[in-house]
């Protein structure tokens, strides 16, 4: 089989089981038919499980960015200008002509609907980073262990997170403001890229990669964030505000790329932050190791790569056991 | 359906990225000991899909390897005759070391522009709808919309745009890696064409 656009009739039907279970359009009819067929032949069970572990593998490529690495093409039909890699040259024509519910919410995200108040939340599990088109051509994409609720109404489009870190991609819509609350912080927004991060004891700190943005908190005056501007605003304690360089807003975003710089932290820190993305738990007892520094970006999926990194650069010692990765002194 | 969205997801991120790899290391073994390429992958599949619980996984590749092995040494004792060319094997169904290093970050940035690659190659109309369905996020039914085409034209679409990114991806990169049986070669030709005369239709 010369040319990969040739598939067998095995790995079709497999494609097509998958992409149905996937989105959720069986019934129990379907469901028996499924059964039936996976129990057939020894061969579908397998087909059928390496097709499911393939679509969910274009997904994570997808909410990963794949489409930024897309290259470009020869303008064959008119839809290609809504797949260039540019994010915002979304055609907002497109989405409205598309569109017909209330929210096109992406397959990569766990969807659930709240009649209502008509709004959607999106979920985004322990290990995973989600990439969510809304309906207004803005993208979400959500860290591990975050959740948000959208709402889409005619007179502005609202987020609600109620913890943990996202990336907002908003397309430019005057007449409707993008609203993120996050804890006690709102963030008014016209169109523009931005980072919110919502600690557990409801610290907020907000930075901006592209346009501006709108804060407020309880009473105070707004404040205007312009790109490159990053304010923290603790849930007690005085508000602080940086400008950052571009290299260190990148640096923050990494997470959207299954990335994290942990230049600068403790080995315990890092610890913690692992323990965001993997049930696999980096242990440290002895605390000198545990304030021993390191550097560098590391792939959030992998902690047994980074435990192997640390321990050779400060000559510690690795050992496993079951979900654990125990850091000690030699 | 036999098992979870969340074995899917993890079947997907651990064990798909390294198929291609399995297919290359499985390629002679397999062949002398009588087995297709195709048939072991699958059962491995179909074994890593079935297990109760995979916490306790450390190293998913090497997992595999070893549940490919298995199947491949299964089949070998239930086989009557056994040559001396498939016990020498046998021996040398030594899996490669691959220890996961920070490096990965890199061969993950490599491997998603090799999917971004795979995804511009597909015939434009499956690029198309693969396209609005999985990045844009629109329904089955927005896409049909959107292109002006039947909801079940959109799923064929999506249907052959996942097959051929799956044999892309799995067979590591153009197919070089794929078994090449005359089982194979004959499915192949007769799916090329009903794809073809459906999208003339």
């Amino acid at each position: 089989m010369n040319n990969p656009d040739s598939v067998n009739a095995l790995d079709e039907r497999a494609a097509q089981w998958a992409l149905r279970v996937d989105a959720g359009t069986l019934d129990s009819e379907d469901e028996a038919a499924l059964d039936a067929w996976v129990a057939a032949d020894p061969r579908h069970a397998g087909a059928f499980a390496r097709a499911m572990a393939a679509n969910a593998y274009f997904d994570r490529a997808v909410a990963l960015g794949v489409d930024r690495e897309i290259p470009e093409h020869e303008p064959s039909a008119p839809l290609d200008t809504s797949v260039a890699p540019a994010r915002r040259a979304v055609s907002r024509r497109l989405w409205l002509g598309g569109a017909a519910g209330a929210i096109a919410a992406s397959l990569l995200a766990a969807v659930g609907l709240n009649r209502l108040t008509g709004s959607t939340t999106l979920t985004a599990d322990k290990g995973t980073v989600r990439r969510t088109a809304l309906q207004d051509g803005s993208a979400v994409t959500l860290n591990a262990g975050t959740e948000v609720s959208v709402a889409m109404q005619p007179l502005e489009r609202r987020i609600a997170m109620s913890a943990g870190e996202a990336n907002f991609d908003v397309a430019k819509d005057p007449a409707r403001p993008f609203i993120v609350e996050a804890g006690a912080v709102r963030i008014r927004v016209i169109g523009t890229s931005f980072l919110v991060h919502l600690s557990d004891i409801g610290d907020v700190a907000v930075t901006v990669r592209e346009g501006r943005v709108e804060v407020r908190t309880g009473t105070s005056p707004p404040v205007l964030l312009a790109a490159g501007d990053r304010i923290a605003l603790p849930a007690h304690g005085p508000i602080v505000r940086e400008q950052l360089s571009a290299g260190e807003v990148d640096r923050l975003g990494l997470w959207q790329r299954g990335e994290m710089d942990l230049t600068g932290l403790t080995l315990a820190d890092a610890a913690r932050q692992y323990a965001r993305y993997s049930d696999r738990h980096i242990v440290i007892e002895d605390p000198r190791v545990a304030q021993l520094k390191i550097a560098g970006i590391f792939s959030t999926s992998d902690p047994a790569g980074f435990a192997q990194a640390a321990a050779l650069a400060h000559d510690l010692r690795v050992t496993r056991d079951h979900d654990t990765i125990i850091l000690s002194a030699k | 359906m036999s098992f979870s969205r969340e074995r899917a997801a993890w079947l997907g991120r651990n064990v798909f990225p390294h198929e291609a790899a399995l297919r290359q290391w499985l390629g002679a073994r397999a062949a002398s000991a009588g087995l297709e390429v195709d048939d072991v992958v699958q059962e491995t599949y179909a074994i890593l899909a079935s297990i109760d619980n995979v916490d306790h996984i450390r190293n998913a590749r090497t997992y595999m390897f070893e549940v490919a092995k298995s199947v491949v040494l299964q089949s070998l004792r239930r086989a009557r005759i056994v040559t001396i060319d498939v016990q020498a094997n046998a021996q040398v169904l030594d899996i490669p070391e691959d220890a996961p290093s920070p490096e990965r970050v890199v061969a993950d940035r490599q491997e998603l522009s090799q999917v971004a690659a795979a995804i511009a190659a597909l015939p434009d109309r499956c690029r198309e709808v693969f396209t609005l369905r999985k990045i844009q996020g629109l329904s089955q039914r927005q896409v049909a919309d959107t292109l002006g085409i039947a909801q079940s034209t959109v799923e064929k679409h999506m249907v052959k745009a996942l097959a051929i990114l799956t044999n892309t991806i799995g067979r590591g990169g153009n197919g070089r890696n794929a078994a090449s049986s005359p089982r194979d070669q004959r499915n192949d030709s007769e799916t090329g064409e009903q794809s073809r005369q459906r999208e003339r239709a």
